[in-house]
């Protein structure tokens, strides 16, 4: 089959089935709604529900062509007969003329537009890297697989299920292009919306504001989530609106947890709503279709990772898979983007320039305070109280995309709030301003939008190889990895590649607590100061006791530098009248946190250490119990010195089970810096299964794994552009 | 409102699964369970057995915890594990009170009889200093003796006492 008739069936044939499966819903919940309502939301209530039959069949590791081939005529078949796909409803008033010569013409552009890029092959950063890439992984392991090295495996994929569908047939693309088709019903919901509402040159601007925003744009024609995501929201809002049953209500905003974590917000918003008006039975039927919909994420994650809402929540869940300290960094770092020095940036950053946030939402939301004026309708009140809590992620993360959830509802209410006469002309010009690639004139080069018509790259006339290996380096690896691996082979890189673009694992030295200590085994075999240098020795009389903890002390500000150290040990020696005690096999080793990585502690292996893998805080500890009373009157720890903050008093129990101060000031002294560390590294890399390593050179000190690769024990196997891929030898 | 703080305290407390206590895991390398004075491929000054190191001309006296005056030559053993890939490495200061005595110095390297480099200090200041060592030059069987030797040296107006410079750290490293 030619790649682009697979690409479109993929697509087709994955949203057809959605469609049966909601139009089927609807007819068994008898729900009223207009004809126009009945097309929107046949689709938008059918994704939850093949979402949840795509996660039943992955759960028994069922994916496989037939049976979804099959799974997909049945449920078509199934709707035909049962006359699903009749419409019953009556007919909304219709759109004013002007509207009709406005809308309908505007929205077929762009959605050709966008759904030609989104047919052409896929080059999204987070698309092709992990929302492709891991259920990629699930495709080929004909199921879910637990993915130890990847904690985006572990985010909630209400949307990438249905991709798994698509990608059964058409890949890439045709995952992209079900993207789309949320992207296309946005708008289509909110002039629906609008109709009904009796604002229907609202609704139609509305509608417009939001798709044709660049980000908004770009975003759903990529293998994304965001934009199924804020459709499904505002399907939300939108029954909410109409009163609709609460079943159908609890379905989506259940769904919308399991598309998203941070849209958990649509069962928060609709418990709100129905708690003012004192719907308590309502609230009881809402909850158990949201609950479906939610749970098996949550059950899934508790069971593989430890934490039910993985990889979020790690100080409360602690875990072995993602650290306590990649949250926190990730936490900071996502309020403070590269370029954004004041938050004075962000209304032009977010609208006009759009490099530095990660894409723009058009001049034209630069009225966004405008919307105010539309405070006196009651419509719009409630879309501007919904986009204040759908807007609350963004306290988090300040990239453009984090304000899509946000935008349909502060859309409308501008487009309420101005008056009717100049909102064609707004449309137009937002337009004109949105489409490919006029943008280039007043935006940042690099700011993310849809920047051509790939029409040629799409059909396939040119290749999807040729194209991305001409502009893509990314693409470049991977196909690097694929030709120069073996199946089963494992790549540790230390930034994220389009996983989606090769079979083999890549574990990025960012994305699980496993591949973080990997990445520490590196920088320890690079760097002095990461290395066990320092020895600090904490002398007490000589005493029997029964166990001894080393625990920190110090409370740095939570606001200067020294707050982000993390404590490490190397080698924690108990000594006795000069001699070290022999590691005894009673005895007992744990620590708090991190009690996972406790043994690195004491394997007398320089290149590993205990970190708590959690900014430093006071009564942090780790313990040996010796099983038996044992005399002792030193501990010496070996460790490094990239922990300024540190300090740290030891503590003994006494036969008695009392535990006692015993010394906090150590006489600290040099240690030899290792030998062979980069040798050790890589023996610890071989024991993880890693098998190749790639390095670009941006990496740190990129240029010793090359210069001393015998020292490594590494090998070059290619080289693409700036990477270069090192074989364990 | 206390009943369900508590409540909710005692759910999350249930959430935590926390691994039993581990076993010392197996030895990467063998312990050394007695304290020997053996050399090694690197000494800090401030270690207890750094004097063991010294062949000639490092002052016994620590100072601040952490260094010690060299005189003219100071000279150094080490046993090194291997000979490959190795580079010697000195953390060293010229101090300012020296500096206005002998202006810019030279300190010259030597390992056994060779010369492997001269560090040229023009400025006082504390540095780092990187050279890799040919591996003929080195065994592992015998320790290998470092020599450094300054141009100028030193020498105290009020009572004559000589100085060369400030040792912190030095050694082979890969």
């Amino acid at each position: 089959m030619p790649k682009a008739v697979s690409i479109l069936f993929g697509a087709l044939f994955t949203i057809a089935i959605a469609y049966a499966m909601g139009r089927v819903f609807l007819q068994r919940l008898r729900i009223k709604l207009t004809r126009e309502e009945e097309l929107i939301f046949g689709f938008v209530a059918g994704a939850p529900l093949l979402s949840l039959l795509l996660f039943c069949l992955a759960s028994v590791h069922l994916i496989y062509d037939g049976v979804l081939f099959v799974m997909g005529l049945g449920v078509l078949g199934y709707a035909w007969n049962q006359k699903a796909f009749t419409f019953s409803g009556e007919r909304l008033p219709a759109l004013p003329r002007l509207w009709r010569w406005t809308f309908w013409p505007v929205y077929a552009v762009f959605a050709v537009v966008c759904a030609i890029y989104a047919m052409a092959p896929e080059w999204s950063p987070d698309g092709s890297s992990y929302h492709l890439g891991v259920l990629a992984h699930y495709y080929r392991a004909h199921g879910f697989v637990k993915l130890q090295s990847n904690m985006y495996a572990n985010l909630s994929q209400g949307v990438e299920m249905l991709y798994l569908n698509a990608w059964a047939y058409g890949r890439h693309s045709a995952a992209a292009l079900v993207h789309c088709a949320f992207l296309l019903t946005l708008p289509l919901l909110i002039l629906r919306y609008g109709q009904r509402m009796a604002m229907p040159a609202a609704g139609a601007a509305a509608a417009l504001f939001t798709f044709l925003s660049p980000v908004v744009m770009v975003d759903g024609a990529s293998a994304y989530i965001d934009i199924a995501v804020v459709c499904v929201l505002f399907a939300v809002f939108y029954l909410c609106e109409i009163e609709a049953p609460p079943l159908f209500i609890g379905l989506l905003a259940g769904y919308c947890y399991a598309m998203k974590y941070t849209a958990f917000l649509a069962v928060v918003y609709v418990v709100i709503r129905f708690a003012l008006r004192r719907r308590w039975k309502d609230i009881a039927i809402f909850a158990v279709p949201a609950a479906v919909m939610i749970l098996p994420w949550v059950v899934r994650n508790w069971m593989w990772f430890g934490n039910p809402f993985s990889p979020l929540f790690n100080a409360w869940f602690p875990n072995p898979w993602v650290h306590i300290s990649f949250e926190q960094d990730y936490q900071r770092m996502m309020r403070n983007y590269t370029g954004l020095t004041s938050y004075l940036q962000l209304p032009m950053e977010l609208t006009v320039r759009g490099q530095v946030l990660g894409g723009l939402l058009g001049p034209l939301f630069l009225l966004t305070p405008l919307a105010l004026l539309s405070l006196r309708q009651p419509a719009a009140r409630r879309a501007l109280a919904a986009a204040a809590l759908f807007a609350l992620p963004y306290a988090a993360n300040v990239g453009t995309r984090f304000l899509i959830p946000a935008l349909p509802f502060v859309a409308f209410a501008l487009a309420a709030g101005l008056p009717r006469v100049v909102l064609p002309v707004l449309v137009l010009a937002h337009a004109l301003l949105s489409f490919p690639d006029v943008p280039a004139r007043y935006a940042d080069t690099y700011a993310w939008r849809i920047s051509s018509i790939p029409l040629r790259q799409a059909l396939r006339i040119q290749s999807e190889d040729s194209w991305l290996s001409y502009k893509w380096p990314p693409y470049r690896v991977a196909r690097l990895i694929e030709a120069k691996t073996k199946p089963g082979d494992v790549v540790f890189s230390f930034s994220s590649i389009p996983e989606s673009y090769t079979t083999r694992e890549i574990r990025a030295s960012f994305q699980s607590a496993p591949n973080e200590e990997l990445r520490d085994y590196l920088l320890v075999a690079l760097i002095s100061d990461f290395q066990p240098n320092e020895l600090s020795a904490f002398q007490f009389p000589r005493q029997s006791l029964t166990a001894l903890r080393a625990v920190q002390t110090a409370n740095p500000k939570p606001s200067s530098d020294d707050s982000r150290d993390m404590w490490s040990i190397a080698e924690f020696r108990v000594m006795d009248q000069g001699r070290e005690l022999p590691r005894a096999d009673q005895w007992r080793l744990t620590a708090r946190p991190n009690p996972w990585g406790v043994q690195k502690a004491f394997d007398n292996w320089p290149v590993t250490r205990w970190r708590s893998w959690q900014w430093s805080q006071p009564g942090m500890f780790v313990e040996i119990d010796f099983g038996k009373p044992t005399m002792v009157d030193a501990v010496h720890l070996e460790g490094s010195t990239d922990q300024y903050s540190v300090r740290l008093k030891i503590q003994g129990r006494d036969e008695a089970g009392a535990w006692k101060d015993l010394a906090a000031e150590p006489k600290k002294s040099g240690l030899p810096p290792a030998l062979g560390l980069r040798r050790a590294a890589i023996e610890e890399f071989k024991r993880a299964g890693v098998t190749h390593l790639l390095i670009t050179q941006d990496d740190f000190l990129w240029d010793d794994y090359g210069r001393n690769a015998s020292l490594w024990g590494i090998r070059e196997v290619g080289v693409s552009d700036i990477t270069h891929l090192y074989k364990l030898e | 409102m206390r009943p369900a703080l508590l409540l909710i305290a005692v759910v999350l407390a249930g959430c935590v699964k926390y691994p039993e206590p581990y076993r010392p895991p197996i030895q990467r390398r063998p312990m050394e369970l007695t304290e020997t004075n053996r050399l090694k491929h690197f000494v800090h000054m401030n270690a207890p057995d750094a004097m063991n190191y010294v062949v000639a001309d490092v002052m016994p006296e620590l100072n601040d915890g952490n260094w010690r005056w060299t005189l003219k030559s100071p000279t150094l053993q080490f046993q090194l594990p291997s000979t490959a890939a190795m580079r010697l490495s000195a953390d060293l200061t010229i101090p300012d009170i020296t500096y206005q005595q002998t202006g810019p110095v030279k300190i010259t390297v030597y390992i056994g009889g060779h010369l492997l480099d001269t560090i040229d200090c023009p400025k006082p200041g504390q540095r780092t200093w990187e050279k890799a060592v040919p591996a003929e030059w080195l065994s592992s069987d015998t320790p290998v003796l470092v020599r450094m030797e300054i141009d100028k040296i030193w020498t105290s107006p009020s009572d004559g006492a000589q100085r060369g410079f400030i040792l912190t750290r030095i050694g082979f490293v890969q």
